[in-house]
């Protein structure tokens, strides 16, 4: 499979989504029954952040799997995070969803178990429906869950929808979502907090406004584990009743604040290593 | 032995899968590895347009750093990135406790790669970016196809490297070759560093570095008896020498 493009493929086509030649390969992957006996086998992580976050919050997830042998991938979508000096109004959901299939395939990477969190789970569905041959397990961490044709803020509460839009025009005339307190995420511990405060950058209002473009369903015939949070987070209660009405996924609660991954990581670790 | 954070920079038209040999040995061995993947580069090929040169690409490795709280640094450059990691180096010297330069340039304040390379080859490359690369890409290392490159210029010749490479090698924005590097800051200066020679790849300006490194008492200097692409073709004595000048 080869992804060298050539100088004019690169200026007329920036957006794209690799070949056929990669879906040739497998096909679609079948669905496989979770069982603990992998527990020992290394295993492939890519673990995609939600808004106003990016790889860096991963690490107390990331590193406890990886001193266990896994490999584990911790992408930056384009304008967070360490690639926030890279934000535009370019940024869009397909640019995230290309960012994400792209580490998929430059680092050749297969077997995977893709996290999603928050926001992050649209562009693991988008990703979902380019590459399923390339993934094990989709799980839904406390996420966003859209259709085609549907944006973020179609499965939001429309208060929230309203109100970071507000936010938007006003901090930035509508282009970035600025950073929310991290008690926004149920987050209280203030070396948590601190982190947050340091680390979070605006987060762009078109990737909510976007619709996502996918040509199968929701998961694409993938074994799929959805995480919600106790207490409840509001912006994916809607999305979690709909999540608990598939009954080929896996749903599972934790008591954890929104950013499990800071505040509960240990259980988050606990389920990635039992799949 | 203590526990390193490495940070492997990878060079022009590669990606942080460049690397893909060194990490695990490096991992094994209980290191912490990151191997970032500059802008328009790589799995961030997407993202290539003009306007994207050193400033991005210094920004993407410091960005790095910071976003992920990272200290005491290991920092490594290959071939073009030494001009890269020079920029890092002089913007966040604290962050930073040692600096190798692997078979890599290395540049002087207000220097590109270009500056650094045969004038022969700097008109060469010129002429590739306008011809092929619309002004602003440099479509390859020279004007041969990358098989012959990959293969000849750069000494990798197992057929499975050689298509691993093929698939992803990719146009560079000229500015990572082109803009001058900012190497001012004293601070900077002090930070320990290395240079590690690939022995079997003629470059007279890498020669040149290997001199000055054996009369300044700030660098150490290594050879190893491999060609360019240490980092594919001999990965274990490439691991095995980072982390020792780490130690």
């Amino acid at each position: 499979m080869n992804l060298r493009r050539s100088p004019t493929e690169i200026v007329n086509g920036r957006r794209r989504f690799l070949a056929a030649t990669a879906a040739a390969l497998a096909g679609l992957a079948t669905a496989r029954r979770v069982t603990g006996a992998a527990q020992s086998h290394p295993k492939t992580f890519v673990l995609l952040h939600g808004a106003w976050h990016g790889g860096w919050c991963w690490t107390r997830v990331a590193e406890p799997l990886r001193a266990a042998g896994h490999r584990v991938y911790t992408p930056t979508q384009t304008g967070l995070g360490e690639r926030s000096h890279l934000m535009s109004p370019n940024v869009t959901l397909d640019v995230f969803i290309q960012d994400l299939v792209n580490v998929f395939e430059w680092e050749d990477l297969h077997d995977v178990i893709l996290v999603g969190h928050s926001f992050g789970g649209i562009v693991v569905t988008g990703a979902a429906d380019r590459i399923p041959h390339r993934i094990r397990h989709i799980v839904y961490l406390d996420s966003l869950i859209v259709r085609n044709g549907q944006s973020a803020f179609d499965v939001v509460p429309a208060d929230v929808a309203e109100g970071r839009r507000k936010l938007a025009k006003v901090s930035s005339g509508g282009a970035l979502m600025p950073v929310p307190d991290p008690k926004a995420f149920g987050i209280t511990h203030p070396v948590d907090a601190a982190w947050l405060n340091a680390k979070c950058t605006p987060h762009p209002l078109q990737t909510y406004e976007g619709r996502l473009t996918v040509k199968n369903a929701v998961g694409n015939g993938l074994p799929v584990t959805y995480v919600a949070v106790k207490p409840d987070y509001a912006p994916t209660i809607s999305v979690r009743q709909y999540a608990r009405t598939r009954k080929d996924w896996n749903y599972l609660e934790i008591q954890a604040s929104h950013a499990a991954m800071v505040d509960q990581p240990q259980a988050v670790i606990d389920i990635l290593r039992g799949l | 032995m203590t526990a390193k954070t490495f940070v492997l920079v990878h060079p022009a038209w590669h990606g942080g899968w460049f690397w893909k040999k060194v990490v695990p040995l490096l991992r094994e061995m209980g290191h912490i590895v990151f191997t970032p993947t500059l802008t328009g580069l790589g799995e961030r090929s997407h993202l290539a347009r003009p306007g994207i040169g050193l400033e991005v690409h210094v920004e993407d490795v410091v960005n790095l750093l910071k976003y992920e709280d990272l200290h005491d640094v290991v920092l490594v450059g290959h071939s073009s990135s030494g001009v890269v990691i020079t920029g890092v180096t002089d913007r966040t010297p604290e962050r930073i406790a040692h600096v190798t330069y692997l078979d890599a340039f290395v540049p002087d304040d207000g220097q590109a790669v270009v500056d650094l390379i045969a004038p022969e080859r700097r008109q060469m490359m010129e002429a590739l970016v306008k011809a092929e690369g619309h002004g602003w890409l440099l479509p390859r290392f020279a004007p041969p196809p990358w098989e012959t490159i990959v293969r000849d210029m750069w000494g990798v010749t197992d057929q499975e490297d050689v298509r691993w490479m093929l698939d992803r090698l990719a146009p560079t924005p000229f500015g990572h070759l082109k803009d001058p590097v900012r190497r001012m800051n004293r601070v900077a200066e002090k930070v320990p560093r290395a240079y590690v020679r690939c022995r079997q790849f003629p470059n007279p300006r890498f020669g040149e570095h290997v001199r000055m490194a054996q009369r300044n008492p700030l660098w150490r200097d290594r050879g190893l008896a491999a060609h360019h692409h240490a980092a594919v073709t001999m990965p274990d004595s490439v691991a095995e020498v980072l982390v020792e000048l780490a130690s």
